[in-house]
């Protein structure tokens, strides 16, 4: 292990050296085939101290990254996001494919209360509690009421969101299945359709009581989901076709997929994640026959996608900011952290959820990535006066839950005594569950 | 601005459906292997129906590179001296003497036409490989008539490689604005080469699943892809060395050759797609394509008859009259190799239309000759 690290550092060095030789367009094949080789043994070396193998992809972005070494560019973090595309987009179909009409039936209670505490909890609580401290944080500066309750707000929001990838990547490499992967799946799907909703209230009073001009309204985003969720079922018959009377070049084909609803959704119609899980429920669950296949071609094309798109992550978290923002972000991320856990746990024991949900649940929730960074980027660029600065605190505290996320996660699956059950081949309980 | 997502999801629909159409009427149509690919390449592109314009094929310039260094990787795998040395000397010569001559003379027209040496050698090089996919192909897996013709086919196909590598090494250092600039550029692509082979011995030492293999290959080839533009050189030069390096120094070489050449077809579709979107009627100088099939083919009939007289001395005697006209054909290298060429001579218009053509006609010639000179026992 050692003798590989040591090759690992004699690549990374000459990478550098390579790089300051002729900044040239395809140089970013560079960073590209380290971070290939390098997440590859992070992900070992992570598995082997029992923490998630992302936690290892991320590490190495973070490490290789602007923030620390800069032998990644920043500009290469951006010419390789065609595969931070492909790689959500395969995230998006496998949720949607994991999660199938047997999930909802037998769990559409857990589902509806866990997924409504959780947006009214945590963003009333937490952003009440930000509202109250407010005052306290002195970087942010003098507030009118108005901006405060904004503030607070938009931070309640951005504290409700999940990252969909990191709950999926865990359960595919930890093989996991049963009933704490399929609750936990299903709200995380289930709180992407409500994210959305939540923050175009959210961002529409908050704009209004800054002054600033409110986007599109709810006729709006309903229009936005509905029209995703369309185009994605058209996409999962299609897919479901394809797979069940052709079945040929299947990993090529669900990339293409990805690639397809990144486009659709780039003029800002469509949400590409949307149309991606919805693809991925239709095919699955209109094409049972359909669906192994489709799992396993998902599985296939998935490892080196995960570690570039977690890589890239990891390089694109803003370090600088954590150090900067640190004590206040470290307290907004352990306030999260108590109330998600209570969010989870009372409507679990209200509802009649399992033993193993009520008390790992929580585990599943807590990393955030790529919609929260979106979300608190957008602040930072569209509220005026204070956003930049309240981007910065939300971006360290997303960066703190981002590296805690995995690790709680795993580790609930392991105490819940879920990993490592899913048959060789295959994780995630949706083909368990066919086969019940 | 087009995206990059756009111009791969362009890329992968369109390779897909060639290799279908291919797939289900290339026999029909009596289209050879990757010809069709090739059409369907040329009618999608910029000349054709537009659905890959040049800013799509710009933006593909990595996929470009990786398809290059991935050849060159898969042909570096197959360097492997524990069977090199198992051949008798004569054939080991003859393997990397022979394909030089129809080299210098496909060399010395481009020489004449241009008047600039290193245009001259690289295309050489291109000139230089034969494709050992060929015979095998014609036979379908049959007994030939004439095993000692098509073994010494297959090994001068086979080691054709080298000086073709060699020869573009030599015309990417000549192309160079001077000799420092030249020589230190080659250093730093040999470096490479010999940098990513040895991290992949050790990176793949023990590792037994498919999945991991691949991901270790595919990073070293985008190393070799990103580093060898920055060294100013073509990704093949690094890239077979890195194949021969780790084919040579692993013992789990039969397993990582089965993961490179299971990418291997994706990628080539990739490639003649971009090459046929690429290419233009228009830049078509029908003048230097018939001069250089001629040459190329010139230069593998006299090849060809050198090795009869050195096999007849040998008391080894050959069935065909012109066995060098079995060389004709190129394969996936040498439209890999004619790839980097065009990259790395921009300005130079022609070279990629001219190069497609000759090889196309070269497919079909010496799948000709093959199909007539290489009967099986069964077929007789």
């Amino acid at each position: 292990m050692t003798v590989r690290w040591i090759v690992l550092a004699f690549l990374a060095a000459g990478t550098a050296l390579l790089r300051s030789l002729a900044p040239v367009p395809g140089a970013e094949l560079l960073s590209l085939g380290l971070i290939l080789l390098a997440g590859l043994l992070a992900g070992d070396l992570a598995e082997r101290i029992r923490l998630p193998r992302v936690t290892g992809y991320l590490a190495v972005g973070m490490g290789l990254g602007p923030s620390l070494l800069g032998i990644v560019p920043g500009a290469d973090v951006v010419r390789l996001r065609s595969f931070e595309e492909i790689a959500l987009g395969l995230i998006a179909l496998t949720a949607g494919g994991e999660f199938s009409t047997r999930i909802i039936r037998s769990r559409w209670k857990l589902l509806v209360a866990v997924t409504g505490t959780h947006a009214a909890v945590i963003a009333a609580v937490v952003g009440g509690i930000v509202w109250a401290a407010l005052g306290r944080f002195p970087f942010l500066g003098p507030l009118e009421p108005g901006a405060r309750s904004a503030v607070a707000l938009l931070v309640g929001v951005v504290a409700v969101a999940v990252s969909p990838a990191t709950t999926i990547a865990v359960i595919t490499e930890t093989r996991a299945r049963g009933d704490l992967v399929d609750g936990v799946l299903g709200i995380t799907i289930l709180k992407d359709l409500v994210l959305l909703l939540l923050f175009s209230v959210a961002s529409g009073l908050a704009f209004r009581w800054t002054g600033g001009q409110a986007p599109g309204g709810l006729g709006g985003l309903a229009m936005h989901v509905g029209l995703s969720l369309v185009a994605g079922g058209a996409l999962g018959v299609g897919l479901g076709a394809y797979m069940r009377w052709v079945g040929r070049h299947t990993e090529l084909l669900v990339v293409a997929l990805a690639l397809l609803a990144t486009e659709i959704g780039a003029g800002g119609t469509l949400e590409p994640l949307l149309v991606c899980m919805a693809a991925g429920f239709t095919a699955r669950n209109l094409f049972p026959s359909a669906a192994e296949p489709f799992l396993h071609a998902l599985e296939r094309a998935s490892p080196p996608l995960y570690i570039v798109f977690f890589a890239l992550v990891g390089a694109g978290l803003p370090l600088d900011v954590l150090v900067a923002v640190g004590p206040a972000a470290l307290g907004l991320a352990v306030v999260r952290l108590l109330v998600v856990m209570a969010a989870t746990w009372l409507p679990a024991v209200a509802v009649g959820g399992s033993p193993v949900f009520r008390r790992y649940g929580w585990t599943g929730f807590v990393a955030q990535a790529g919609l929260s960074l979106g979300l608190a980027a957008r602040i930072g660029t569209e509220m005026p006066g204070f956003g930049r600065v309240l981007s910065t605190l939300i971006i360290g505290a997303i960066v703190i839950n981002q590296l805690a996320g995995p690790i709680l996660w795993r580790w609930g699956l392991v105490a819940a005594g879920e990993a490592g059950t899913a048959p060789d081949g295959g994780a995630g309980n949706g083909r368990h569950m066919e086969r019940r | 601005m087009v995206s990059g997502s756009l111009a791969f999801l362009v890329l992968l629909v369109l390779a897909v459906g060639a290799w279908e159409v291919q797939r289900l009427v290339g026999h029909r149509l009596l289209l050879l292997e990757g010809v069709g690919v090739l059409g369907l390449g040329i009618a999608a592109g910029g000349h054709g129906l537009g659905i890959l314009p040049e800013d799509l094929v710009r933006n593909l310039h990595p996929v470009v590179l990786v398809g290059i260094a991935w050849l060159g990787l898969l042909y570096g795998l197959q360097i492997d001296l524990r069977v090199i040395r198992r051949l008798r000397p004569w054939h080991r010569w003859s393997g990397l003497l022979l394909p030089v001559i129809p080299a210098a003379l496909a060399g010395l027209t481009i020489l004449l036409a241009s008047g600039r040496p290193g245009p001259a050698v690289l295309v050489a090089s291109v000139a230089t490989i034969a494709s050992p996919r060929l015979a095998g192909l014609v036979l379908e897996g049959r007994r030939p008539a004439d095993r000692g013709l098509v073994r010494l086919l297959r090994v001068v196909m086979a080691f054709s490689g080298i000086p073709a590598v060699i020869l573009l090494a030599v015309g990417t250092t000549l192309l160079a604005d001077g000799a420092v600039e030249g020589l230190s550029g080659l250093a730093g692509a040999l470096i490479l080469g010999l940098a990513c082979g040895f991290a992949l011995v050790h990176l793949g030492t023990g590792e037994r699943q498919d999945i991991r293999l691949m991901i270790l290959l595919l990073g070293a080839v985008a190393l070799t892809g990103g580093g060898a533009v920055c060294t100013a050189h073509s990704p093949v030069l690094p890239a077979v060395i890195a194949g021969a390096v780790v084919i040579n120094r692993t013992s789990s070489h039969h397993r990582l050759l089965r993961v490179a050449h299971a990418l291997e077809s994706p990628l080539y579709v990739a490639l003649l797609v971009l090459i046929g979107a690429s290419w233009s009627p228009h830049r078509l100088d029908l003048a230097v394509l018939g001069a250089l099939t001629l040459a190329r083919g010139l230069g593998w009939v006299v090849a060809g008859s050198i090795l009869r007289r050195v096999a007849g001395a040998r008391g080894i005697v050959l069935g065909a009259r012109t066995p060098g006209l079995g060389w004709l054909p190129q394969g996936p290298l040498a439209m890999g190799m004619l790839l980097a060429v065009t990259e790395l001579l921009p300005g130079s218009g022609g070279i990629l239309e001219a190069g497609v053509l000759a090889i196309v006609v070269n497919h079909v010639a010496g799948h000709l000759w093959a199909s007539r000179t290489l009967p099986s026992r069964e077929a007789r």
